[in-house]
């Protein structure tokens, strides 16, 4: 198969186009704090202190601190709003000014994001005020509950479309914008929003404490030594367009997303299947839909969790798919510097990758010293590689068995 | 949206009866399975009614070990998703589970397990933190034990939304059929009731006898688009539906219920302007239109659109199957779509469950009191969820 993109396969009618990216993580709020910490190999994993942590073996995260929303809002009130709600509201901002929409998008645009736990913080306070005997303010029901995170958001942007949100666990944000990608592929819509976010909160940490998924010290994807995630938090969101659209209106066209896969394990509800084929199959649809073969791709954004169980089965997806090629492919996991961040770590790695690609840098997978004979792969470990990135893949595989993994390409339009 | 894509299969749990034809006979004889809530004590609340699954046994419908400790919207979407296999004549044992597909579409899952999770750790301690709990309580928890059980490897997604979560999951299953190139997907809606959720819904005064909406103070008890409603009661369940291709339904003789026309889902609806919902509304034709009303002041919402869509057309059928499972949010939607497929092929209209004053905006319709046999070739489904979101689906009878 050629890379042409002459031809688009999936039998979609349409090219795709990325014209604006919004981040949030602890990094910091914005693209270039992001990128730069990124590739200078910054670990911003620091103590959590938003709840208390002494009665946990992990005390560490990828929370962000000092955040302060000053946005002024049009139709909702900001003291009411989820921090989940914030997060958002602060990448779409970015990535909606970026794209050139800042006095508005066509009503009809669709927003679609993905979510582990939506307004989970506001859940907590319910559940607390129950536990306690007070009587707690019904509204924190309707933030608590996952969609009304969008349906907050198409108020605030005054949308009019649909408004989707994916729970596929750690998959969600890759889904989200692998339907926007298809929705725009196959001519429904020209523009849409997709993304995704978590928060960081007491319940999840709680939940992967609970099932030994924490690490006590370092993140360290596909080392042999790593024995845990770390959990993260923040946002990110893309405008996704019809490429001719963006010509025409002559937007700025960061990458092109040029496939997408996805699959299910049927294997168990929080492991992964060990065999890895249920990520191969995402992996090789992906590819398939891409018009590409596996020597095509020039950088692989893993999911990468540091979990003994996820990498493995990754290494041995990406062998069972790349073969050989899976040697040489650079690849790294971002995790390792900003953590875990569910439900928005397809879209914030996504969005990483992109900028790395453009900016010809590989992202380094930091922590990484002993390699694991088990994951024999060509893991990122140097700061500051140069690259060119024509085509990568991005990775995401979650709780339930959910595989996603999306392909994008620097075209000359 | 094609009309390549058919529904072979129905699988119902609800609080009027479990298994396709035992709703549809609810439906028939008007049995409502709304009555005293037992799950929990609402002595001294406002609202006191709900459409409770009582005597649900999974092993009864699919006996496997590994789903014992789910939550009951787990247990509702297995019991539904095998129900509805088995209706369509599949064998997941079978079937080569690449080449399918799920969705399943939820509002408010299984919080119980989460309440519980969280309770047990504010009160003891992460090392109370129960991690059996916490992997079931997670949004996809229903759809990652329904894959499992089914050997579904193809895709499995989970929808979070309001009470059209359930037809969102429909459109969404045809997304990904054609995005991955698959021959089934299931498309479902599953809920359970909380106590919680119970009482925040009362104390917004959505549930009936509400304070909020009402107009004049009545009776508990779901009165869709009436002059005098008060409020919904709170149901659950869980309905699967078995989305084909037509081709491959064809091929295998699978019976067919019905063929998928369009699907449209906006939000905003109280603030749009003349949404157009239908791209072409027929206008000589009897139409069955399965209404989402639930009793609260957003059915006048859904009666001024509809009223403009059928503006020009033949007086469709209403129906309406809230009072009889109550409001199922995200399985409520499902459940409607699933009795629209059951009309069209068994051109039977069922009697209108809306037999008291209407509002004024919803006199058009035409509300049939016994059971009428007709062929219809349209159904359309609406619903449109608390903050005004909508979601639409229109139905064809397979025809030859």
């Amino acid at each position: 198969m050629t890379a042409s993109r002459d031809k688009i396969y999936n039998g979609l009618k349409h090219r795709v186009a990325v014209t604006g990216m919004g981040i949030i993580t602890t990094l910091g709020a914005g693209k270039k704090k992001n990128l730069s910490g990124i590739l200078e190999g910054q670990n911003a994993i620091k103590e959590i202190t938003s709840f208390d942590v002494s009665g946990y073996r992990s005390k560490i995260g990828g929370a962000i601190s000092n955040f302060n929303f000053s946005k002024k809002l049009k139709q909702l009130q900001s003291s009411r709003l989820d921090r989940a709600t914030k997060l958002l509201l602060t990448a779409l901002d970015e990535a909606v000014a970026e794209a050139g929409f800042a006095n508005g998008l066509p009503s009809h645009t669709p927003l679609i994001l993905g979510t582990t736990l939506g307004g989970m913080l506001s859940g907590e306070a319910y559940h607390r005020n129950v536990v306690f005997g007070k009587k707690a303010k019904p509204s924190l029901l309707l933030d608590y509950l996952a969609h009304y995170q969008a349906i907050h958001i198409a108020e605030e942007y005054g949308l009019h479309g649909a408004a989707f949100t994916i729970s596929n666990a750690c998959a969600s944000g890759t889904n989200a914008i692998g339907l926007a990608y298809h929705e725009i592929g196959a001519g429904n819509v020209e523009i849409a929003l997709a993304g995704g976010y978590d928060t960081m909160c007491e319940f999840t940490f709680a939940g992967f404490n609970s099932l030994q998924a924490l690490t006590q010290t370092l993140c360290r994807p596909f080392d042999k030594n790593r024995d845990g995630l770390v959990l993260g938090e923040g946002a990110g969101i893309i405008v996704l367009e019809e490429l001719s659209h963006a010509v025409s209106r002559n937007a700025n066209i960061l990458t092109e997303i040029i496939g997408y896969g996805e699959s299910s394990d049927a294997f168990h509800i929080t492991r992964p299947d060990p065999s890895g084929d249920g990520a191969a199959l995402a992996i090789s649809r992906a590819l398939d839909s891409a018009g590409v073969n596996a020597s095509a791709i020039d950088y692989i954004n893993a999911h990468g969790t540091g979990t003994p169980y996820n990498d493995v089965m990754e290494a041995k997806a990406i062998q069972k798919v790349f073969g050989s090629a899976s040697k040489n492919i650079p690849l790294s996991s971002v995790k390792s510097m900003i953590g875990h961040l569910l439900g928005g770590a397809g879209a914030v790695e996504a969005i990483i990758t992109i900028m790395a690609m453009n900016k010809g840098v590989l992202p380094p997978n930091i922590n990484y010293e002993t390699p694991d004979p088990d994951c024999p792969l060509n893991i990122v470990e140097r700061l500051g590689q140069k690259a060119f990135i024509k085509r990568a893949m991005s990775n995401s595989f979650g709780f339930g068995g959910a595989n996603a993994a999306l392909v994008f390409q620097n075209t000359n339009v | 949206m094609t009309e390549e894509f058919v529904i072979t299969g129905i699988g119902i749990v609800s609080p009027a009866d479990i298994g396709k034809e035992a709703f549809w006979g609810s439906l028939i004889n008007c049995k409502s399975g709304i009555k005293e809530i037992t799950r929990f004590d609402t002595r001294g609340k406002k609202s006191h009614l709900g459409g409770e699954i009582r005597g649900f046994d999974l092993d009864a419908v699919f006996p496997d070990k590994r789903f014992r400790r789910a939550a009951n919207t787990s247990k509702y979407c297995l019991a539904s998703a095998k129900l509805a296999i088995d209706d369509a004549g599949l064998d997941s044992s079978k079937w080569d589970g690449t080449k399918v597909g799920l969705v399943v579409a939820v509002t408010h899952s299984a919080i119980n397990y989460s309440r519980e999770f969280h309770a047990a750790l504010i009160k003891e301690g992460p090392l109370a933190a129960s991690p059996l709990l916490f992997s079931d309580s997670v949004l996809n928890a229903p759809a990652g034990n329904t894959s499992i059980a089914f050997h579904i490897k193809g895709a499995a997604h989970t929808i979070v939304g309001g009470i059209p979560a359930g037809l969102d999951a429909i459109g969404y299953a045809i997304n990904i059929m054609k995005m991955n190139d698959l021959d089934i997907c299931l498309a479902g809606g599953a809920e359970e009731i909380d106590s919680l959720v119970f009482d925040s819904y009362a104390r917004f005064g959505l549930l009936s006898p509400g304070d909020r909406f009402q107009i004049r103070p009545q009776e508990e008890g779901i009165k869709p688009f009436g002059i005098d409603r008060n409020g919904f009661v709170i149901g659950e369940g869980a309905c699967v539906l078995v989305l084909e291709k037509n081709k491959t339904a064809l091929e295998r003789s699978a019976r067919i219920y019905a063929t998928i026309s369009s699907f449209n889902t906006t939000v905003n609806l109280k603030t749009s302007k003349s949404p157009k919902i239908f791209r072409a509304m027929p206008v000589d034709e009897s139409i069955y239109l399965s209404t989402g009303a639930n009793g609260t002041a957003h059915d006048s919402t859904e009666a001024e659109i509809l009223k403009t869509e059928f503006a020009k057309s033949k007086k469709p059928y209403i129906g309406n199957i809230k009072p009889i499972i109550g409001e199922c949010f995200a399985a409520s939607s499902i459940t409607q779509a699933a009795s629209a497929a059951m009309v069209l092929y068994k051109a039977i209209i069922p009697p209108s469950t809306i037999r008291h004053d209407l509002t004024s905006e919803m006199r058009w319709g035409r509300f049939n009191a016994s059971e009428e046999n007709i062929e219809v070739k349209t159904a359309i489904v609406s619903s449109i969820g608390l903050e005004g979101e909508g979601s639409f689906l229109v139905l064809k009878r397979q025809i030859g």
